[in-house]
């Protein structure tokens, strides 16, 4: 006769702040059976009757340990205290010890948001995107930019999620910084293989980035001076244990700083020129069984002119989320989701005014169900659908010159279900496996055209409101499997399908904010990528380093990239200046990491490439993709010379993109003309800079907290090329040049940052 | 007040030490030679076509010339000519002179292989005014600015789509790159305009061109505009203006061109 099982269920949260821990490891000593907290802090574990010693354990928190009989369900809300000694030094992970060896994940990264805070940036704005960037297999898109390269995907191939809401441009300033805002975020966590079952939409990377919750134990406030901007956040109970809120700001002032340090004919009043975000977040515990949490995000580019020209761009999301306990054993989470993200151009003059706009919006709801079955065997699954509206572009014009160009705008719905086990088989060998279906249907109203060799509009057709134009359907089987060869390594390996059904109209590598989202239809077909990923993990000195091999092949279908000159700006019919073809990457990720101690810090080294293969590009070759970097190396090191000064450095080498360079020129109406024989055919010069950084944490006082911290972005004022132009001489005409241009030479930076 | 001034100070040294531009040696491939065409025909005028070669990026020789091609032209598929050697690689029409509404091949027949292009000659324009406009920038400048533009309004069939480029010349010199194509997008049956990159000096003689062109054209010139102002590396893959003549580079232009003169006081 089997015997009864019980189960321990709860929440873990921080006994200072309140706020829910992620991933907190909670097993049964003897037996090692255990689970780990979810996204929102909770666990559940079920064992046969008896008496258990369970362990809490969660890096940077004192570890607690209960004898517990099970004899009947049991809940258990578990408040860690952080740990002094384990704040001190500085930690890249949050998880326990030897996770990377036990967990059948592969390819997911979870970032220390304690380790971004120290890693020196450009202009001290600490950036969660470029600190990703130095991690094995993702890649910066370019100089000094927040867009990033998934293992040979393209920008809009990455999912970049806060709060669960998507976000359509995840940069501010021309990419140069990223929109989020570090002190107002909890968790981080990067996919770019074996990628879960219930994250899809995109097909080379999920970032799921998680907002704080709130303090709900008492008020505080946290904040940064830095050269371009400054933030301040404020947090607190409304009703202490139960209600919290949190708000978050950050400002650059760039234009305030001009304006005071110029005279009104060099920098005039009508400048403006900033962005801001604002984050803010309410979560409600109404029960046990029952919580809720708002939380948004609103964020700005603004630059113009008054009267003159102004240009704005930005996002704006809103999630509405119902945790609810079913029983000790099912979790589910309701999410109603918004997210816009928006372009505007506005320009008037001398009796004309002109304007421009295009964006994108999505409404969306979806349902996770979490089912803790028993400690071997957790499922998942769940189903949403998202409700998309494109607005490719708008020109209107009055005045003089009165005209107006509308393109039509498109709707789609994306629908997805899902259905996934994290299985542990036996003491060795553990896997996750489950299936994705998702569905895409581009809906009316409007035309749609079919084209002809020309470009041109061969055949069109006009569909009414929510009549289906072209319907698509995607199986995307995931699967990863861990064997654990001995307290030390394990063998992993994960293949993932992703289906994707948005694409971004760029004409650039690190994008602009001008891009336009288009939908699947029947001209775009969806992107698919099958990805077959093997690792082998090892660590050393007690878990103290971990490292890593992962080996990686994607296949790719309907990749697209453009014919020559294409114009896709403003353009109805610019789906037909789009190829598709065949793509594939693969590569070697080398991952060595230092996690505890005085000294921390990683190696990451790529071998990769990327290359496609679309009939009417390069007499149909494989050719390089422009982000496709054959070596990508990273070193990143923090030292704690004292328990109030670190020191930071960082070292990054790369292969030049893959662009087009001349072969030779031509002269026409007297004018030199460079002349082009295949496309990426050339290497940009390779990439190397070193950035340094010095934290000095202010003395300890009871209720004060402060540190300053001193960056210098590419120490050896390396001259990196950033473009490269193909022009006559200046100086001697009739002879033509190669000139380089460079963007940042030397960069110091000083930021304040304090916590009360 | 003294540390705004440190971090204002600190400001100017960063912006002072970042960008910059310089002029660097890079090693390119070397292509084989290519057909390039400069082909004209003008409304009322002989043909004229000069055929050269491409050549390696660097190169600091003249283009070399095409001497042994056949240059053949046929107006509307039925009236042919042999265009006449001149040397130096440019060759002239005998009798035909290009006739508004007129469709043009072109046949270059070098190194036994075939090169063909059409081209058609639009109606020309009729030009109503050409004013210099002066204006100041709205943003106040470091230093007191006058932009002096010249604005030509010339009359256009609102029925039809229309393609022109204006060229500019300037004190007798024609201004390279002053090129400024653009498609009738309106439907008046005026068009007022000036190239915006464009500004004139006091006493300068300025001459205005407006040509009529083809569909073909426009894209050439545009892209070619784009190609020559770095447009390319900026924004997208850099490629090759699109010829008219399959195989080759350049073009084959039959237009039409009215021209006017302001001198700016």
């Amino acid at each position: 006769m089997g015997q009864q099982n019980y189960t321990l269920s709860g929440s873990v949260s921080d006994a200072e702040t309140g706020e829910d821990l992620i991933g907190v490891t909670i097993y049964d000593l003897e037996s090692s059976m255990g689970t780990t907290t979810n996204s929102y802090g909770f666990y559940s574990l079920s064992l046969p009757a008896g008496w258990y010693n369970i362990q809490y354990s969660y890096l940077g928190y004192t570890t607690l340990e209960y004898d517990v009989e099970l004899n009947k369900n049991q809940t258990f809300n578990i408040e860690l205290e952080p740990s002094q000694i384990a704040l001190d030094a500085v930690t890249i992970s949050a998880e326990r010890r030897d996770k990377n060896i036990t967990s059948a994940e592969m390819g997911v990264e979870k970032l220390n948001l304690q380790q971004i805070a120290v890693i020196p940036v450009l202009l001290g704005e600490k950036d969660v995107l470029k600190t990703i960037q130095l991690l094995p297999g993702i890649s910066s898109s370019g100089e000094g930019s927040t867009g990033f390269n998934v293992r040979g995907g393209s920008m809009d191939q990455n999912m970049i999620m806060l709060d669960e809401a998507p976000l359509y441009s995840a940069s501010h300033l021309m990419g140069f910084f990223s929109v989020f805002n570090a002190d107002a975020l909890k968790g981080v966590t990067v996919y770019k293989g074996g990628i879960p079952a219930y994250y899809g939409g995109r097909a080379s990377s999920v970032l799921d980035i998680t907002m704080n919750n709130g303090n709900r134990k008492k008020f505080s406030a946290t904040g940064g001076i830095g050269l371009i901007s400054t933030r301040l956040t404020i947090e607190g109970p409304i009703l202490k244990d139960k209600m919290s809120f949190i708000v978050s700001g950050r400002r650059t002032y760039a234009d305030v700083v001009a304006k005071a340090l110029f005279k009104e004919d060099v920098v005039p009043n009508e400048l403006s020129m900033y962005f801001y975000d604002l984050n803010a977040k309410l979560n409600y515990s109404i029960n046990d069984k029952n919580r809720i949490f708002v939380s948004g995000y609103f964020g700005s580019d603004v630059f113009g002119f008054k009267g003159l020209m102004g240009t704005d761009w930005g996002n704006n999301t809103a999630t509405l989320r119902w945790n609810h306990l079913f029983s000790d054993k099912l979790f589910s989470n309701t999410s109603v989701i918004y997210s816009k993200y928006n372009y505007g151009f506005q320009v008037g003059m001398d009796g004309m005014n002109m304007e421009m706009t295009s964006g994108i919006e999505d409404y969306s709801l979806k349902e996770d169900f979490t089912w803790f079955l028993n400690p071997n065997n957790t499922i998942k699954f769940g189903g949403g659908v998202i409700h998309h509206l494109f607005m490719p572009g708008e020109l209107n014009s009055d005045g003089e010159l009165d005209f107006e160009l509308i393109l039509d705008e498109k709707r789609a719905y994306e629908s997805h279900f899902y259905l996934q086990n994290e299985q542990k088989i036996s003491g060795k060998l553990s896997a996750n496996y489950g299936l994705r279906l998702s569905i895409f249907n581009q809906i009316g109203p409007g035309w749609i055209y079919e084209y002809g060799e020309d470009n041109t509009p061969a055949d069109s057709s006009y569909f009414d409101s929510n009549e289906s134009v072209k319907a698509y359907l995607g199986l995307e089987p995931r699967f990863s499997l861990n064997y654990i060869l001995g307290s030390r390594s394990s063998v992993k390996v994960s293949y993932n399908r992703m289906a994707q059904y948005l694409q971004l109209l760029s004409n650039s590598t690190s994008g602009n904010p001008m891009d336009v989202w288009v939908p699947s239809s029947n001209n775009l077909k969806p992107l698919y990528v099958d990805q077959l990923a093997l690792g082998y993990f090892r660590n050393f000195l007690d878990n103290t380093i971990e490292t890593s091999a992962e080996l990686y092949y994607k296949n790719i279908q309907n990749i697209a990239d453009y014919e020559n000159g294409a114009n896709i700006m403003l353009n109805e019919h610019a789906e037909a200046y789009i190829l598709s073809g065949l793509g594939r990457s693969y590569g070697l990720e080398l991952y060595v990491k230092k996690k505890y101690g005085a000294f921390s810090g990683w190696i990451s080294y790529t071998l990769s490439r990327t290359e496609n293969k679309i009939e009417g590009i390069n007499d149909f070759n494989w050719y390089p993709v422009k982000y496709d970097k054959t070596h990508d190396i990273s070193i990143v090191g923090t030292y704690q010379v004292l328990p109030r000064l670190s020191l930071s450095a960082v070292w990054i080498y790369m292969t030049g993109n893959a662009v087009t360079f001349p072969s030779g020129k031509f002269v026409v109406d007297g004018f030199q003309i460079p002349y082009y024989t295949e496309r990426n055919g050339y290497r940009m010069p390779h990439y190397h800079r070193m950035d340094v950084s010095i934290n000095l944490k202010g003395k300890k006082r009871k209720k004060f907290e402060s540190n300053w911290d001193l960056s210098v972005y590419n120490v050896y004022n390396r001259h990196n090329a950033y473009m490269i132009n193909f022009q006559e001489s200046e100086i001697v005409p009739g002879t033509t040049e190669a000139v380089k241009l460079s963007l940042f030479g030397i960069v110091p930076s000083i930021s304040y940052n304090f916590k009360f | 007040m003294k540390r705004t001034k440190y971090i204002l100070l600190t400001l100017a040294i960063i912006f002072t030490l970042t960008s910059c531009e310089e002029v660097i040696e890079i090693d390119l491939n070397s292509s084989n030679p290519v057909l390039v065409v400069e082909a004209k025909l003008y409304k009322d005028s002989l043909a004229t076509v000069l055929l050269t070669k491409t050549a390696n990026y660097f190169s600091l020789d003249t283009p070399e010339a095409i001497e042994n091609a056949t240059v053949t032209i046929t107006a509307d598929g039925i009236v042919s000519e042999e265009l006449l050697y001149l040397g130096r690689g440019i060759y002239s029409g005998k009798t035909m002179r290009g006739t508004e509404g007129v469709n043009y091949d072109i046949e270059i027949l070098w190194e036994e292989e075939e090169y063909k292009g059409s081209a058609f000659l639009p109606k020309q324009v009729e030009i109503v005014s050409l004013d210099i406009v002066e204006f100041e920038p709205p943003v106040p400048m470091p230093h007191p600015l006058v932009f002096r533009q010249a604005e030509i309004t010339f009359l256009d069939d609102p029925e039809t789509e229309d393609f022109y480029m204006l060229r500019y010349v300037q004190n007798g010199l024609p201004l390279l790159g002053s090129f400024f194509t653009f498609p009738d997008i309106t439907f008046s049956d005026t068009i007022r305009l000036a190239n915006p990159q464009l500004s004139f000096e006091l006493d300068d003689l300025v001459e205005v061109q407006v040509f009529s062109i083809d569909e073909p054209m426009s894209l050439f010139f545009s892209q070619l505009s784009q190609a020559l102002g770095g447009g390319m590396a900026m924004s997208s893959t850099p490629y090759n203006p699109t010829s008219n003549i399959k195989g080759a580079m350049g073009y084959f232009a039959a237009w039409s061109y009215v021209s006017d003169t302001v001198r700016v006081n």
